[in-house]
């Protein structure tokens, strides 16, 4: 019994340890007891349903994982409440490492602001790795009367264009609010179901536009099709695979609530440090391994690996971010 | 993709050896089902739903979809040789199968229910086949008042065609609408009736729900009702119809063939209005209804018939709109959203693997039926005497177990059990469980793209006569209200409620 333990604690510091060479660390690896981590199998809750962006990425980091960490990965969706049913079931979990969950910075975030008590807040996350991330972006049909943002705007100002948003507590739904009351536009936002629900109401002319997140599954192939064209982009800094789009920072409206996407690995806050050292290492070598890149999606997997504490200060600025725009 | 190219994709899906085994799986569970009195084919699927989570999609719906059919054929038998209806649909066969069997033509009897059954079942699925593929493309093109109009139009149907009274049934669907609203606004994001609860959060699971309300209560009615033994009519007889047999049933089993398609469309239709409006039509018809009731071969020929093309015929309003016409339906709804499958137009082209291997599973359940049927007979008898005590063990085992493995979460057992519980006492009231899960399921649908609708058109109501469908489907609304009211047609309620 005792052999078989070191057995598999060897096995896994070699993993380890090979993790951790590039961030150019790996002092840590010892022979301790709880170096032999992972030593069953790890759970990833998914707090939205099974088919969407962010369940279907979190599997394939998750079938790598698994390589990596010589462990199986069952990957659960709990999904419900905009994030919360999932995400608190995640924030009881012990801190050993065997519960983990992937999450968008929206599910982390709004739920609490917005439900109030629901078991969890923003620092019930250690991010040990960002999966993905897709700026929000306003995109038209192809026949639109509006070719560019500023004639989006133009009438936007005065009259009522309705602009299809993926649910009523999205990430776009308080940008778009927020965006609204600033500039004090007539626009109007009217929710659907994710994405490919307010990517079909825009396709099929219900909706004259749509702000959404620029997603490998439903909105990156159509804007590459040229089925829909986006327009701007809802981020700061102008997006590497969508060139030639400008920023609605560049087009004079500054100032807004963060509304670029992204969703990562975390762990409970008090895993001890090996575990998430562990966790971590794996992520570097999934998030760069190019097969890995090319499934989760070209401009949806961060082209650098976003590390835990990376993770978490994009998450912190998140949340503040939201907190300002909603208190 | 064409029909030809559809049907071939279909049957190679329905042939590989799993897939085989589990049509063959699905339609003898179905039999063993329906030949057992008191558990009928809804609560069966949604005990078998669980097995399907790690299933692939076709194979489990595949597997349920067998079970349902499959229940069709085996509750003739109880009928016919207990005068016990198996399973709801084949009530009518309790009068005229068992008045034969008396007579020592129970053999007849089950014989022409069986071939009608096939017959129906295959026109049934042909009809799927070929309108199907048309409907979802045309149902592509709706809109959010489109559908806000359609689900409307389901609720009423569902009320208008349930059993029980109409009241009853009305505040059966009520009970649907508030479970439903249960969760988040889908428009605003607000909590309703959450309590500060996460876990109400995100609504109450449907799969649940379906396992209490009809799973659960199922076995505490039949323990409440606990039947008594019966003697059964042992003497068979000829199984194998006589070709006068045949030709005095053609146009029986030809009625029931259409009666049962398309009265397996209609929300809150399925199996047993189809039995019911045949056995109606027959009558009617027939030269001699003097003695129908007293083992008129058509009495059990064409309702049999219509029971099973209607079961079959109920998956088309389920692959073309994502509306599930019945309680058996709203449970595979369930198991296709399980699947990460959403029911809805776009289904047929984004998973023709489920769509056409689903119908293709059909034409050869059928056959398989067809062929189980009669030399199986001896053995599905033995099967209706099981007790009843140790059926309801492992049902509500079973059901404990499914019910915590949907999310892996003792709140699912909960509400299960709740579920079951408040299912049981509103039967004994008499409000049946089905209109309250159709409920369930249409109310989100209905209130999501109504007020969609609404924030679309800045709050006119105009949205809704707006394009040809909605004001084509407001005047069929309109009709069905109307003739709910009218004095002969309450009459004639008031009989379907009696049987």
């Amino acid at each position: 019994m005792k052999s078989s333990k070191i057995l598999i604690g060897a096995g896994a510091s070699a993993v380890l340890l090979a993790g951790c060479s590039s961030v150019g660390g790996g002092g840590d690896a010892g022979g301790g007891e709880g170096s032999s981590y992972p030593e069953r199998s790890i759970s990833v809750i998914v707090p939205v349903p099974a088919g969407s962006s962010t369940d279907l990425s979190t599997r394939v980091v998750a079938s790598c994982l698994e390589e990596e960490l010589g462990q199986t990965i069952v990957v659960e969706n709990r999904e419900g409440g905009s994030g919360a049913v999932g995400n608190s079931a995640f924030a009881r979990a012990e801190a050993d490492g065997y519960t983990l969950v992937s999450t968008t910075a929206a599910n982390a975030v709004l739920p609490p602001i917005l439900e109030g008590d629901v078991g969890y807040d923003v620092d019930s996350f250690k991010p040990v790795g960002m999966i993905g991330q897709a700026p929000v972006v306003l995109v038209v049909g192809p026949d639109s009367e509006y070719q560019n943002a500023e004639d989006f705007f133009a009438a936007a100002k005065s009259d009522r264009v309705l602009v299809g948003i993926p649910g009523a507590t999205s990430v776009p739904a308080i940008s778009i609010n927020a965006l609204i009351e600033q500039q004090d536009l007539a626009m109007e936002p009217v929710a659907f179901d994710g994405n490919q629900g307010t990517v079909q109401a825009l396709l099929s002319g219900e909706v004259d536009a749509a702000y959404v997140s620029a997603d490998g599954g439903v909105t990156l192939p159509r804007i590459e099709s040229g089925e829909i064209t986006a327009i701007a982009t809802a981020v700061t800094e102008e997006v590497p695979h969508l060139p030639e789009v400008p920023t609605l920072e560049s087009l004079g409206y500054s100032d807004l609530p963060y509304a670029d996407s992204f969703w990562f690995l975390a762990t409970r806050p008090d895993t001890p440090e090996d575990v998430t050292g562990t966790l971590e290492g794996a992520m570097e070598s999934c998030m760069t391994n190019p097969e890995v890149q090319e499934q989760v999606g070209a401009g949806v997997a961060p082209a650098e690996f976003v590390d835990g504490e990376a993770a978490a200060e994009a998450l912190r600025s998140a949340a503040e971010d939201y907190a300002a725009v909603l208190e | 993709m064409d029909l030809f190219s559809g049907v071939i994709e279909g049957f190679q899906v329905a042939l590989s050896p799993e897939n085989l085994l589990f049509v063959l799986l699905g339609v003898a569970v179905g039999m063993m089902v329906g030949v057992l009195p008191g558990l009928g084919p809804a609560p069966t699927v949604a005990l078998l739903l669980p097995i399907t989570f790690g299933m692939a999609g076709p194979s489990a719906i595949i597997l349920l979809a067998g079970v349902y059919y499959g229940a069709m054929y085996g509750g003739t038998i109880t009928s016919v040789l207990l005068r016990i209806p198996g399973e709801a649909a084949s009530v009518v066969s309790t009068m005229d199968g068992h008045a034969m069997a008396r007579q020592g033509a129970a053999g007849k009897a089950l014989g022409l229910a069986a071939i009608g059954s096939f017959v129906g079942g295959l026109v049934a699925t042909f009809c799927l086949m070929l309108f199907s593929p048309t409907l979802a493309a045309f149902a592509m093109s709706f809109g959010s008042p489109e559908y806000a109009v359609l689900a409307l139009l389901g609720l009423v149907l569902v009320a208008y065609t349930s059993s029980g009274t109409m009241v009853k049934s009305l505040i059966g669907v009520g009970l649907g609408l508030l479970i439903a609203s249960i969760g988040q606004d889908p428009v605003t994001g607000s909590s309703r009736w959450t309590f500060g609860l996460v876990d109400l959060l995100g609504g109450i699971d449907i799969v649940a729900v379906i396992m209490g309300l009809f799973g659960l209560s199922e076995v505490l009615n039949n323990i409440h009702e606990s039947r008594t033994a019966r003697t059964m009519i042992t003497n068979i007889g000829r199984v194998l119809p006589t070709g006068r047999d045949v030709k005095e049933n053609a146009g029986a089993i030809g009625r029931g063939s259409v009666i049962g398609t398309a009265l397996g469309l209609v929300p809150g239709g399925g199996g047993v209005l189809g039995s019911l409006v045949s056995y109606g039509v027959e009558r009617k018809v027939s030269k001699t209804p003097e003695l129908f009731g007293k083992g008129a071969p058509q009495a059990v020929s064409g309702p049999e018939t219509a029971n099973n093309a209607a079961s079959i015929s109920t998956f088309i309003p389920l692959l073309t709109l994502g509306f599930p016409p019945n309680g058996v339906l709203a449970v595979i709804f369930g198991a296709l959203l399980i699947q990460g499958v959403v029911p809805g137009p776009t289904l047929i082209v984004e998973r023709p693997d489920i769509f056409w291997g689903v119908v293709a599973s059909m034409v050869i359940g059928n056959v398989l039926l067809l062929v189980m049927n009669i030399p199986l007979l001896p053995v599905f008898v033995k099967i209706a005497q099981i007790p009843a005590a140790v059926m309801a063990t492992i049902t509500v085992a079973i059901l404990m177990v499914g019910a915590y493995s949907i999310n892996g979460n003792s709140f699912d057992v909960s509400v299960m059990i709740v579920a079951g519980v408040v299912g049981f006492l509103l039967r004994r009231i008499g409000i049946p469980p089905a209109p309250m899960v159709l409920a369930f399921i249409l109310g989100p649908i209905f209130e999501t793209n109504f007020r969609r609708s609404l924030v679309l058109s800045d709050g006119s109501m105009g949205i809704f006569a707006s394009s040809p469908v909605t004001i084509g489907l407001l005047a069929v609304l309109l009709l069905v209200l109307v003739t709910a009211a009218l004095p002969a047609v309450r009459s004639r309620r008031k009989l379907i409620e009696a049987e």
